[in-house]
């Protein structure tokens, strides 16, 4: 009795149509051709030998390519020679009517001559990245000019490999106007134009002392700090530099004076003449010159311009009042 | 075998959904005593099946292959932290007999494990052997399961269905 009433019971429960229909829709979307287990392992054969066919059938055409005398690719020499070099910092475009610019030598203190030629000189400079392009200077002391490609911002520069040329024989150009010089003058040398891929770029390196490059500065930082008897001085002695060989002029400079008190306190000041531009923005105004001031928990950073040297000071543990004051000594130095 | 009958994969995939779908449902129904887990546990097994369990083409190795995977997903469901937190809607088949609305709610009111026996039992009609074999149990445990299950439903039905205790002597 209970088996019958069971069964019955059951046989009363309606099922659900709609799913059992969907679910047999998904197995007839399931199902596959018959022959399609047959035809997948026939073509992928078929297309096996159609690769293998053509490979075999294209393979002299290749060797062909490569073995062609005088062609582009079997003579990689020939795509390097008529390759134009650009700087790779350079990031602004410049006038293609700029003109080529020359100067005459000027005699050169034989006395001091390397700090004689690292008077402020510079003519013309690419702009420097993410800042206005600092254009013409007069010249004070050499009057010896120099292209310059804009700076890395890499403190250390590529070391160079170039001999020296003679002095004052440098022309000066443009990247733009010398990728045009470079088409119109194909007997031109790399070093009549400047700045190439060349290996003779004229640049050295040499080492220079904190003095010497004090006196390229024209400012003595160290002096116009003025700084009290416990900042002891851990700024570095000497650097390498790589300068041009014809003015001896640094080809990128950044130097760093530094000092720190046992307490902890610390001032450095970092100059660059040849990546120096006037500040976009500021928001204090010391001595006169426009000065843009950061802070950062225990430090104190201060920028400006002044003297066509770009002046980053930084101070650790210490007011803002005795940053003004270094700003203040620096920009009356 | 059904392949002699369905060469068409497709074809019996079809013949197995529109064969034991009813089965499944009523198992699951069964065991969840709710039409909405039911209807969630039938889908789930048929999507296995479609997706696994195709490769069997014996009939009756798929109908043991359904039962198993049924009851296993039910006791997934009753595990999951999902369902414990969560009250089932009372629902009321309706039978058009009293007989049938006594015996289905007497045998829902049993524990879990002794629902599966008794249905497999009674309503499948699967032999005590049959029975261990699908739920992967020793024999014994199927019979003392059965027993229980009886003695359960003697009490709930009032002595009402003698024939509860009759039919495990003969089925064994």
């Amino acid at each position: 009795m209970f088996q019958e009433w069971y069964k019955k019971a059951n046989e009363d429960i309606p099922v659900n149509e709609l799913l059992k229909e969907r679910l047999k829709q998904k197995a007839r979307q399931q199902r596959k051709p018959a022959l399609y287990k047959k035809i997948y392992p026939l073509g992928a054969a078929v297309a096996g030998l159609m690769i293998v066919a053509a490979t075999i059938w294209a393979y002299p055409l290749f060797t062909q390519i490569q073995q062609k005398p005088g062609g582009d690719i079997a003579d990689p020499a020939a795509i390097v020679q008529n390759a134009t070099f650009v700087p790779i910092a350079s990031t602004e475009p410049i006038p293609a009517e700029q003109p080529t610019v020359s100067q005459e030598p000027q005699a050169v203190s034989t006395e001091q001559p390397v700090q004689a030629a690292r008077k402020p000189v510079r003519t013309q400079k690419p702009a420097a990245t993410s800042r206005p392009q600092h254009t013409e200077q007069p010249a004070q002391a050499a009057g010896v000019s120099s292209a310059k490609p804009a700076a890395p911002a890499d403190e250390e520069p590529a070391a160079p490999t170039a001999e020296p040329e003679q002095p004052g024989q440098v022309q000066q150009t443009d990247p733009a106007s010398e990728a045009q010089d470079e088409q119109t003058l194909p007997e031109a040398t790399p070093e009549v134009l400047g700045v190439t891929s060349d290996p003779d770029v004229p640049l050295e390196t040499v080492v220079w002392t904190r003095q010497e490059y004090i006196a390229y500065l024209g400012i003595d930082v160290e002096q116009a700090l003025d700084l009290p008897e416990e900042f002891a001085d851990i700024g570095a002695e000497r650097k390498s530099m790589s300068v041009y060989t014809d003015t001896k002029l640094p080809y990128f400079d950044l130097w760093s004076f530094k000092y720190e008190a046992p307490d902890g306190r610390s001032v450095t000041v970092k100059t660059t003449k040849t990546n120096a531009a006037p500040l976009d923005t500021s928001n204090r105004q010391i001595a006169g010159a426009d000065v843009l001031l950061t802070e950062e928990e225990q430090t104190l950073t201060a920028e400006f311009y002044y003297k066509e040297i770009h002046f980053t000071v930084i101070t650790t543990g210490m007011p803002e009042q005795e940053l003004t004051d270094i700003c203040t000594a620096l920009l009356s130095a | 075998m059904v392949d002699e009958q369905t060469p068409d994969e497709g074809n019996f995939q079809e013949y197995i959904i529109e064969t034991y779908f009813s089965m499944v449902y009523k198992l699951a129904l069964s065991q969840m005593k709710n039409t909405a887990n039911a209807e969630d546990i039938c889908q789930d097994v048929f999507c296995k099946f479609l997706q696994k369990g195709s490769e069997i083409r014996n009939e009756a190795s798929i109908k043991a292959w359904l039962i198993r995977v049924t009851i296993n997903s039910c006791k997934s469901i009753f595990r999951s932290g999902w369902f414990k937190k969560t009250v089932p809607l009372e629902e009321e088949l309706e039978f058009d007999q009293q007989e049938k609305s006594d015996v289905y709610y007497a045998m829902l009111e049993l524990p879990q494990k002794y629902r599966a026996v008794i249905h497999l039992f009674y309503y499948e009609e699967l032999t005590v052997r049959e029975i261990a074999e699908v739920l992967q149990v020793k024999e014994s445990t199927v019979r003392s399961q059965l027993h229980r299950g009886r003695e359960l439903l003697k009490e709930l039905l009032k002595g009402g269905y003698e024939d509860v205790s009759g039919m495990v002597q003969e089925s064994q």
